[in-house]
């Protein structure tokens, strides 16, 4: 790399940071936990998950999570992704909120017949409620599209492989760190 | 209570539905005895230009078949070559086989008085005649030039296929490889011809794509995956025969000889030189 292109490389890099930083200052939620959750919950292709949510404005939410199947039905499954959700606030008059989710989940599989490396795209519809002020609980479903990055046959008996086109479920509990924010 | 019932409904719902992983049935086939193909008629002879009649005749006259590419006119007419573009002595590019007539296509059809574009009836004929128990593989190209006709364009070639087979009583003696859900869609119903679907080295991928598009074989690419003779064994167990492309050093002659598929797909033309005795 010559000076040009390192001082190039290190603007950007710069000017990457202060557009984080700005991008946290106008959403507002800069304070310590302001607008953070904490997340948990089962899905087909999360699995048992635990993870945060950055509800960056009162509509729209960044999730972050990993999860594990336990090493349950003789295989060990790890999942971890990200998404973008966004939670309708009408019909007013309910507490139950519809909303949509994209997203992306890389899981890998593994087990006496195979390892797979998946990267999982998700569309889901979801509906939240409210179990306290604090606490809402979430029900998404959709369809989701799946690319295997890797397989490999541990034995020459049967034959597998991910799908491409499947449906998915997940629920999820949402705590809010902050009682205020809306 | 009625919250908890639902979520309890869910969270059943959610543990025994959408398998991840779907694992293909047995459906147990023979295998056929391995045959070799002439890779695009000629394979590495240089004295033919591959994909055409005497590049067939010349595969035909020493192997058990020949592997062609294959395009389709705007007449509706089977082509041989590999490239969607039809060119002129000089390389330039005239136009695509989907877009130009017969006539049009005849037009650079000749070169220095050597022909370089033939279709795909005139190597039916000359099996037909000539080498009756020869198999023959088609390539089944992307038509990219009007890619959004491109369903109806493999549609078209499908049924043009099945058109000279039946003419020329080539049942059960034309293979066709192919990644085009509407071609392989438009075979489903017959069985005549071993419509096979492309794997570009993933053997798994190759099974799960047979299973999804009704595919009589899979048309694998060789070298991204170990093969032996227990895979090629799952996967006739799992019902599909393999085509393995394209074979020409001599150590891998040996190997996928041994694992014995289907067929091969060579441009060695002393390929037979090495298969172990």
């Amino acid at each position: 790399m010559n000076i040009f292109n390192k001082i190039l490389y290190i603007k950007k890099q710069h000017l990457t940071l202060w557009g984080v930083v700005l991008l946290l200052f106008v959403s507002g939620n800069l304070n310590a936990q302001k607008g953070f959750s904490l997340t948990g919950g089962l899905g087909i292709y999360e699995l048992a998950n635990v993870g945060v949510q950055w509800n960056f404005s009162p509509i729209s939410s960044l999730s972050a999570f990993a999860g594990t199947n336990l090493g349950l039905n003789n295989n060990t499954a790890w999942a971890t992704g990200l998404s973008f959700n966004q939670i309708f606030r009408k019909p007013e008059n309910l507490k139950l909120k519809p909303g949509y989710s994209l997203g992306t989940i890389f899981w890998t599989h593994n087990d006496d017949l195979y390892l797979f490396k998946t990267m999982t795209f998700p569309v889901m519809a979801l509906l939240e409620y409210p179990l306290t002020p604090l606490l809402k609980v979430r029900a998404e479903g959709g369809i989701v599209f799946s690319k295997v990055l890797q397989s490999d046959r541990k034995q020459n008996v049967t034959a597998g492989y991910p799908e491409r086109f499947n449906g998915n479920f997940a629920l999820k509990l949402i705590y809010k760190f902050n009682r205020n924010e809306k | 209570m009625r919250n908890r019932i639902i979520v309890f409904a869910l969270l059943l719902f959610s543990v025994g539905s959408c398998e991840k992983i779907t694992y293909s049935v047995d459906n147990p086939i023979a295998g056929l005895p391995t045959s070799v193909l002439m890779h695009m008629g000629s394979g590495d002879n240089p004295d033919y230009i591959p994909n055409t009649l005497a590049a067939a005749k010349f595969g035909l006259s020493i192997l058990d078949g020949i592997e062609h590419d294959i395009q389709i006119s705007n007449d509706g007419t089977l082509w041989l070559d590999h490239d969607n573009e039809v060119r002129d002595c000089d390389g330039n590019i005239i136009g695509c086989f989907q877009e130009m007539t017969d006539d049009e296509i005849r037009e650079y059809d000749t070169c220095n008085d050597t022909v370089r574009y033939n279709t795909l009836e005139s190597v039916f004929e000359l099996i037909s005649s000539e080498y009756p128990e020869s198999w023959i593989s088609l390539d089944v190209k992307g038509q990219y030039c009007e890619i959004l006709n491109t369903p109806e364009l493999m549609k078209q070639m499908a049924s043009e296929i099945l058109r000279l087979t039946i003419k020329y009583k080539r049942e059960g003696k034309v293979l066709v490889e192919s990644s085009s859900l509407a071609f392989m869609n438009e075979l489903d119903n017959q069985d005549i011809i071993g419509q096979c679907v492309i794997s570009l080295g993933d053997i798994d991928k190759g099974i799960a794509d047979a299973t999804a598009t009704d595919a009589r074989g899979i048309s694998l690419k060789y070298g991204e995956e170990e093969l032996d003779a227990d895979v090629v064994s799952l996967i006739h167990k799992k019902g599909y025969g393999l085509i393995v492309w394209v074979i020409n050093e001599p150590e891998d002659i040996v190997d996928v000889w041994n694992s014995k598929p289907d067929f091969i797909q060579t441009d060695n033309t002393d390929f037979m030189k090495y298969i172990p005795k």
